[in-house]
């Protein structure tokens, strides 16, 4: 249960990583050197590497991650560009609590690209709503006083029209 | 099961500014009442990135300081007229030139950048006219934040001169660049009063005269080229746009292609009529005879196409 082996690929180097919660997975290295940060850590540690240990992001997170980083470990080829943009469509379409987790796991691990498409996602959410529908849609409290929020929409106004 | 809902104004706000970034202008200002780290967050983010709309208008008075703005979204038929307060703008301000939201703006002997969204206003070095006698046009490489920002105006200096003014730097003008003077000798029946507008695309300046003819100006290797031939009109096409935009035969230089109708080859193209085809007069609230008036042009995108639009006068 607390460990997944890698597919495939017999040859290809595989890394332990472990999450917050103390599960430990094993993933092929190219997979998970999409992460700037472990790429980092596995290149300071070199092979003494036991268990990588990722202490901001929990396992629910890192499988999610890891999915992705596995998708996206080699490059891809004009031909398959159509069903990876399907598959990014589908991967990032996932509930909020789990893409601000995700969201912040692609942070802390430097995943440009899965930022970006999560950045994306995230901004695509907030489009044509108006400020009170984006609290609503992301449980945030405003905390400005009545005075303060008058301020900020009198400078622009028409837009809040 | 217990609610896991995140709260996520404690996102850093790294992650929000790159998350605001991806805003349009109006969904940014809506942004930036949601709370106060969304508003904190996205102080650097300006709503540039709406590829998807046609340039904006802005309408500014001369007494007052009640400014109008017209918006189009491509692909939709409404227009919205929203009002803003500008005084920035009141009393003489002359606009030069515009890209990505911001102005360049000549006023009573200083040239500044304005935004008018974040009211953003940035001082420019003393212009070495203090007073605009004749027509002069800018073009700026990039929103000037940026120190690879280049700031070009042009004028007719005399019957046989042109006078352009070049700075470098932009905003962080570490260095205290002052403007450059230079002057070419080109007669005024080659080329008249550069009216037409300036633009600048693919690390070149383009300056167009009252007739559509032009010059092209590269920083880099200080050198300005007249292209002074004869001008195609083409109609472009797309799914929801369809205007006559004149072509100079010498930037014909890429192989970008646009639209079936056009069938030729070219990436820069000049648009002239623009306002009357917006109708932009009658959403104002008067006919374009009512009123003098003179408009400074920018640049757009159609399909591959850079398209210039004219300054206008009436």
């Amino acid at each position: 249960m607390a460990s997944s082996t890698s597919g495939s690929s017999s040859s290809s180097k595989v890394v332990k990583i472990r999450s917050s919660d103390n599960e430990n997975f094993e993933v092929e290295e190219a997979a998970a050197a999409r992460s700037e940060t472990i790429k980092k850590l596995l290149e300071d540690v070199g092979d003494d590497a036991d268990v990588i240990p990722l202490p901001n992001v929990d396992a629910k997170t890192l499988v999610k991650v890891m999915e992705w980083c596995k998708k996206h470990m080699d490059d891809v080829d004009e031909l398959n560009k159509e069903e990876m943009k399907t598959w990014d469509a589908e991967f990032v379409d996932m509930d909020q609590s789990c893409l601000y987790n995700v969201l912040l796991a692609a942070n802390f691990l430097n995943i440009k690209e899965l930022l970006d498409q999560l950045t994306q996602k995230v901004a695509d959410m907030i489009k044509g709503k108006s400020p009170e529908e984006i609290r609503a849609t992301f449980n945030i409290k405003n905390d400005f006083t009545p005075e303060e929020e008058a301020e900020i929409r009198k400078q622009n106004a028409w837009a809040f029209e | 099961m217990r609610s896991t809902r995140k709260n996520w104004s404690h996102l850093p706000h790294d992650l929000l500014l790159q998350i605001a970034k991806r805003l349009g202008l109006i969904d940014l200002l809506r942004f930036r009442v949601v709370c106060k780290d969304f508003l904190h967050a996205s102080s650097t983010a300006t709503g540039e990135n709406e590829v998807e709309s046609l340039p904006w208008f802005l309408a500014y008075g001369r007494r007052s300081c009640e400014c109008t703005v017209i918006s189009y979204t491509r692909g939709s038929t409404s227009t919205k007229i929203h009002t803003l307060n500008l005084p920035q703008l009141q009393g003489g301000a002359i606009c030069l030139g515009s890209n990505q939201g911001w102005l360049l703006v000549f006023q009573r002997g200083s040239m500044f950048f304005f935004c008018p969204f974040s009211k953003a206003k940035i001082d420019l070095p003393d212009f070495p006219c203090t007073k605009l006698k004749t027509y002069h046009t800018a073009a700026f490489s990039c929103p000037p934040w940026s120190q690879d920002c280049i700031v070009i105006v042009i004028t007719r200096i005399d019957n046989g001169h042109i006078g352009l003014y070049l700075l470098n730097g932009g905003y962080n003008n570490n260095n205290n660049n002052n403007w450059i003077s230079y002057k070419f000798n080109l007669e005024k029946s080659q080329l008249h009063n550069i009216e037409g507008g300036a633009y600048y695309y693919g690390e070149t300046f383009y300056f167009f005269d009252s007739r559509g003819k032009g010059i092209s100006y590269s920083p880099t290797e200080q050198l300005l080229k007249p292209y002074l031939n004869k001008i195609r009109r083409v109609i472009i096409s797309s799914k929801d746009d369809q205007r006559v935009v004149e072509i100079h035969p010498p930037l014909e230089y890429s192989k970008e292609t646009i639209g079936e109708q056009a069938n030729q080859e070219f990436t820069f193209g000049f648009s002239s009529f623009h306002l009357l085809s917006m109708n932009v007069w009658e959403l104002l609230g008067f006919q374009a005879a009512e009123a003098e008036f003179s408009t400074c042009g920018t640049l757009t995108q159609l399909e591959h196409l850079q398209v210039g639009i004219q300054n206008e006068k009436s």
